[in-house]
């Protein structure tokens, strides 16, 4: 029977190896038992004052195919050389690592220790070999992680063929999520909360944001490359043109003057803000993390001041919890709250508040049908 | 200092009680996906080196764990985790492997001496 992993217990005893292997597989099973009841509790937890699942939230927000968009994205990139280029040096180097592994395979199964014992530099050797694999591991990741961002689709390309009603995303280019060789292994296939999100938008419709000036190679919306004189205009007309605007809360003047356009214009009634997740070091530091938090929040706060929600917003609240806001009638403003700063959390927040905007766009639409038929009627 | 009370003009709504779940499913997935890989690299090599009897051997498990591991890569976060009608198979599958492996694990099987 083959081990479920290659582990450092495999370069050790031959009795330990079963021992591992047995504890290995008992071990994977005992999550599977755990993740199963996770997902059964899941499928029955309803959400807090919404009284719906989470898989009803799901799917009410989810109402066209992504069959439409999905397959023009990818068929355009893989054309590229790069991208080929990327995912054939990612082959070669997964084949090294399989290879080196396979090589430590044999070397235990020799007897690890034997070997060492044979001499110091081949000791050694298997040691660079071992923590060399990962390294090779690592970059394969990196260069799958780079062919898929050379699959990006523009937003030129996005919007010339998609008329469904976009979701304009904005940001501070600061808060974009780079790709990293450290950390490529770990962000293979979950790569930020933007791309969670543009997984999810690009199901009903484009997902389109500005492009950053130095271009950072990037997984999420579609990025549009705007000039300095033209980015303005485009983006309040997209703002205008928008089915939802999910904005990134931050510090920097743009997204204070996006802000503010936004409640100048009235389209707060569209608006998702979402607060920043925190990677890396600062996720740590939680004198950071509520500074953060705070700013950002206060950021909120003086763009919102002089609207309608300007009440609502200034209640007191813990701003390091609060995961996204909209903004509904009457002046009422809607916080999805979490102690938990996982992504899943964040991507959840923007899910619920995304279904509050669409529940009031329906409502309002049914109670137009309603005046106007009365109106017909008189 | 700040205190979370409700109130009629900020209304809050809490999802701490699926954070928990979210982070098991997640991290059962993002580790089978890393396995499967690393598996699937070991048959390779085993197969190009003309070791084929091990290749064929471990066949059958890489494509159990294979189909497990496109379905956690489909919802690799929770939430498509519990949209996705596949997930439910693929935990059994899971299962199955672990039932299997658990039990089926023998001294001869890492044992060179048990050839002789």
């Amino acid at each position: 029977m083959i081990p479920l992993v290659m582990t450092d217990s495999d370069i050790g005893d031959i009795n330990f190896g079963l021992f591992g292997g047995v504890v290995m597989y008992l071990l994977w099973g005992t999550m599977a038992l755990l993740a199963a009841r996770s997902l059964k509790r899941l499928h029955r937890t309803k959400i807090d004052k919404i009284g719906i699942t989470l898989e009803e939230l799901v799917r009410s927000t989810q109402p066209t195919s992504a069959e439409g968009t999905r397959w023009f994205t990818a068929r355009r990139g893989l054309k590229s050389p790069m991208v080929i280029g990327f995912v054939v040096i990612a082959v070669i180097l997964l084949l090294s690592y399989a290879g080196i592994r396979t090589y430590l395979w044999s070397v235990a199964e020799e007897g690890f220790n034997k070997f060492v014992q044979r001499g110091q530099w081949q000791g050694q050797w298997l040691r660079f070999l071992e923590s060399g694999s990962d390294w090779v591991f690592m970059g394969a990741c990196y260069f799958l992680l780079r062919a898929r961002t050379k699959l990006q689709p523009t937003a030129e390309s996005v919007l010339s063929v998609d008329r469904r009603g976009l979701v304009l995303f904005l940001r501070s280019f600061v808060d974009d999520e780079r790709v990293r060789f450290l950390y490529s292994q770990r962000t293979l296939f979950d790569f930020s909360l933007e791309a969670r999100l543009a997984t999810h938008f690009f199901r009903t419709g484009p997902f389109i944001a500005v492009d950053s000036p130095n271009h950072t190679p990037a997984i999420g919306a579609a990025r549009a490359s705007l000039t300095n004189q033209e980015w303005q205009g485009t983006v309040v007309e997209w703002m205008r043109a928008a089915r939802l605007i999910v904005l990134l809360a931050g510090l920097t003047q743009w997204i204070r003057w996006e802000m503010r356009q936004i409640v100048e214009l009235r389209y707060s009634r569209k608006l998702i803000i979402l607060m920043p997740e925190l990677s890396g070091w600062k996720h740590r530091k939680r004198r950071l993390r509520s500074d953060i938090a705070r700013k950002r929040f206060e950021v909120i706060r003086e763009t919102f001041s002089g609207s309608p929600w300007e009440a609502g917003i200034n209640e007191p609240c813990v701003p390091e919890k609060i995961r996204s806001l909209t903004f509904g009638p009457d002046g009422q403003v809607t916080a999805v709250c979490a102690k938990s700063r996982s992504r899943d959390c964040f991507q959840l927040a923007v899910l619920i508040s995304e279904y509050l905007i669409c529940k009031e766009q329906k409502n309002e639409a049914a109670h137009t049908a309603i005046g106007c038929h009365a109106v017909n009627a008189a | 200092m700040t205190i979370d009370k409700p109130s009629p003009m900020l209304r809050q709504l809490h999802i701490d009680q699926f954070a928990r779940p979210f982070n098991l499913i997640k991290a059962l997935s993002f580790g089978v996906v890393i396995v499967w890989l690393k598996a699937f690299a070991g048959v390779m090599v085993d197969a190009l080196t003309g070791n084929f009897i091990d290749a064929a051997y471990q066949l059958p498990f890489i494509l159990a764990l294979g189909f497990t591991a496109w379905v956690f890569w489909r919802s690799i976060d929770g939430i498509s985790a519990v949209t996705d009608p596949l997930t439910r198979i693929a935990y059994r599958v899971l299962g199955a492997v672990c039932l299997i492996g658990t039990f089926g694990c023998r001294p001869c099987d890492h044992d060179p001496a048990c050839d002789d």
